[in-house]
């Protein structure tokens, strides 16, 4: 009778903590949405929802509009989702075709390691890698002329730099869903006189489509939520994207680069609402996310998402 | 020879160009991937091809590389003290407890703040010490690293947790256990080398963040955040030199990582 009482003593006590723990994600969220709310505030009073769509960023005018920073987001998003979609599917399914077995796992652990390699390694590598490339292209082909610009920053580089960023992403989750189509519905296509590319894209690829699908939007969530990688390659410049070469910036950039440069009344407040409209848009994507996504293990233990 | 004679000209033709299409999308990942790293390689070695290198080459000057490193494992390690008796807590919480309102809720807002970017950490952080008065820089990193880390780790360890069978439960509940010996007892021993697995894939994530630590001018070195104004800054060499240590401490936890748990890579 002592022991048991003294059981559920301890058992009071751990079960207060287990909850405690869990009132400390509602108390983050709550923190995080009333501080967003109380610095927007100001900005949101003064200037309303216009400026979700005006296209100037004049802070010495008190202008400011973030059309051009979310166009830049979807855009530079655009790109990098879909160049990463297209070749990581292609990867995994590659790598699962592997035959043999250590060269599976050893293309598998890199690719794994290589997701968690940080952003700013991407960044670095965007600068002094594909930034030469595409300048060379640039230079050789006409689309200068069209571009009006000499330099590679811009749009399309930062695009390129999240494709490479989202690829580990993209395979890691995709090659798990692959791994998990049974194998006797391939043999069936296979018995009936599919070839081995044929049975992949009429019934691998449909089977495992909501896996794809999932590491498709894990990687936009990634691409619409990274900073450090984009503000290093795209120029940096608060103007509305015309060509794939514009200078420009994305939500999450501009809050980085514009930061320190505020010196306006309502130039942090604006910032604020910048990232209010992030947290909405987050809430928004992951809430919608986490009903279509089945759960992944290999996303969740790479912490991936 | 008969099975060769099977399929029409055009479906050999058709097959041999998807092929073709994958494998060369695959190199193109490879390349690309493969350069991300060597890219790294030859920045930090490229000051050895030049014969005229002096004391003034940022190759020589590893130490502050490796100080940083150090002060970097030194916050991480305390971020991750703080954050993971809550993120344990938050996942038993959305686990093993029966399903309500508050367990949706409290499993939505992890869903939400493991994605959250780290942009929006720093001006929250930013903004919160104006509400209570002005925080040390020392404090502000870490709480950062503890709100990127905590919901991210509280995530892994749910998925982990829902991977224990159920009737394992069951059993510690029919033989009278209680919850928490349930936990202590049954849970825990089963996941203890994930769980840790876990917790080491996490510290690597947190390990190169950058965004969430970026508005606090403080001085502190924190490695990706020196490695980010070395790069603006145009100290390529410099900047690649403290990516390789990254890159490294970053492989041999993910190897560590991986040796406890091999699921991972299987």
């Amino acid at each position: 009778m002592v022991k048991q009482q003294r059981n559920n003593v301890g058992e009071m006590v751990f079960t207060t903590l287990v909850f405690g723990s869990a009132a400390s994600v509602i108390l983050l969220m709550g923190l995080i949405i009333v501080v967003l709310l109380v610095h927007a505030l100001p900005a949101i009073l003064r200037f309303g929802l216009a400026v979700l769509w005006t296209n100037q960023w004049l802070p010495i005018d008190q202008v400011f509009g973030m059309w051009p920073f979310i166009v830049g987001t979807v855009i530079s998003s655009g790109i990098g989702v879909l160049f990463a979609a297209v070749v990581g599917t292609a990867t995994a399914i590659v790598i699962v075709r592997i035959r043999l077995k250590w060269l599976r796992q050893l293309s598998a652990a890199l690719v794994q390691w290589l997701s968690l390699i940080p952003s700013v390694v991407f960044g670095l590598w965007g600068i002094k890698f594909v930034a030469p490339i595409l300048l060379q292209m640039l230079r050789s082909a006409p689309i200068s002329a069209v571009s009006g610009s000499a330099e590679a920053d811009g749009i399309l580089l930062a695009g390129l730099t999240l494709a490479a960023m989202l690829l580990p992403t993209i395979v890691t989750v995709t090659r798990e869903t692959l791994i998990s189509v049974p194998p006797s519905i391939v043999d069936g296509a296979l018995a009936l006189g599919a070839t081995l590319n044929e049975a992949t894209l009429s019934i691998v690829i449909p089977y495992a489509r909501r896996g794809i699908f999932s590491a498709i939007l894990l990687a936009l969530g990634r691409a619409l939520g990274e900073t450090i990688a984009v503000v290093m390659v795209i120029g940096s410049q608060p103007q509305l994207a015309y060509t794939l070469f514009t200078k420009t910036d994305t939500l999450t950039s501009v809050i980085a680069t514009q930061w320190n440069h505020t010196q306006s009344v309502y130039g942090q407040s604006v910032l604020f609402e910048a990232g209010l409209l992030l947290f909405v848009l987050t809430f928004a994507f992951y809430t919608i996310a986490r009903m279509y996504v089945p759960r992944s293990v290999a996303a969740a233990r790479l912490q991936l998402w | 020879m008969v099975k060769k004679k099977m399929y029409p000209v055009w479906r050999k033709i058709k097959n041999k160009v998807i092929s073709l299409f994958f494998v060369a999308l695959a190199v193109l990942s490879l390349v690309a991937l493969v350069s991300i790293v060597g890219n790294v390689f030859h920045l930090t070695v490229s000051p050895l091809h030049i014969s005229s290198c002096s004391q003034n080459c940022g190759w020589i000057s590893i130490w502050p590389g490796i100080r940083a490193l150090w002060w970097t494992l030194r916050l991480l390690f305390i971020a991750s003290v703080i954050a993971l008796p809550f993120a344990f807590g938050t996942a038993l919480f959305i686990t093993e407890y029966r399903v309500t309102y508050l367990v949706f809720i409290v499993r939505l807002f992890v869903d939400i703040l493991a994605g959250i970017p780290g942009i929006l950490i720093a001006i929250v952080m930013y903004g919160f010490q104006f509400i209570v008065g002005q925080s040390s820089s020392n404090e502000l990193f870490i709480s950062s690293l503890i709100i990127f880390l905590l919901p991210k780790l509280a995530k892994g360890f749910a998925e982990i947790f829902y991977g224990v069978p159920l009737h394992y439960r069951e059993v510690a509940f029919a033989i009278g256990s209680t919850r928490m010996q349930m936990v202590f007892k049954v849970l825990l021993p089963m996941t203890f080398r994930t769980l840790s697995a876990s917790v080491l894939l996490g510290v690597a994530r947190t390990l190169g963040v950058v965004a969430p630590l970026l508005l606090f001018d403080s001085g502190i070195h924190y490695l990706p955040v020196d490695i980010y104004h070395l790069t603006v800054n145009g100290e390529f060499i410099k900047a690649a030199m403290y990516s390789l240590f990254l890159l490294f401490t970053i492989l041999l936890i993910y190897l560590f990582a991986a040796w406890l748990d091999q699921e991972i890579i299987k």
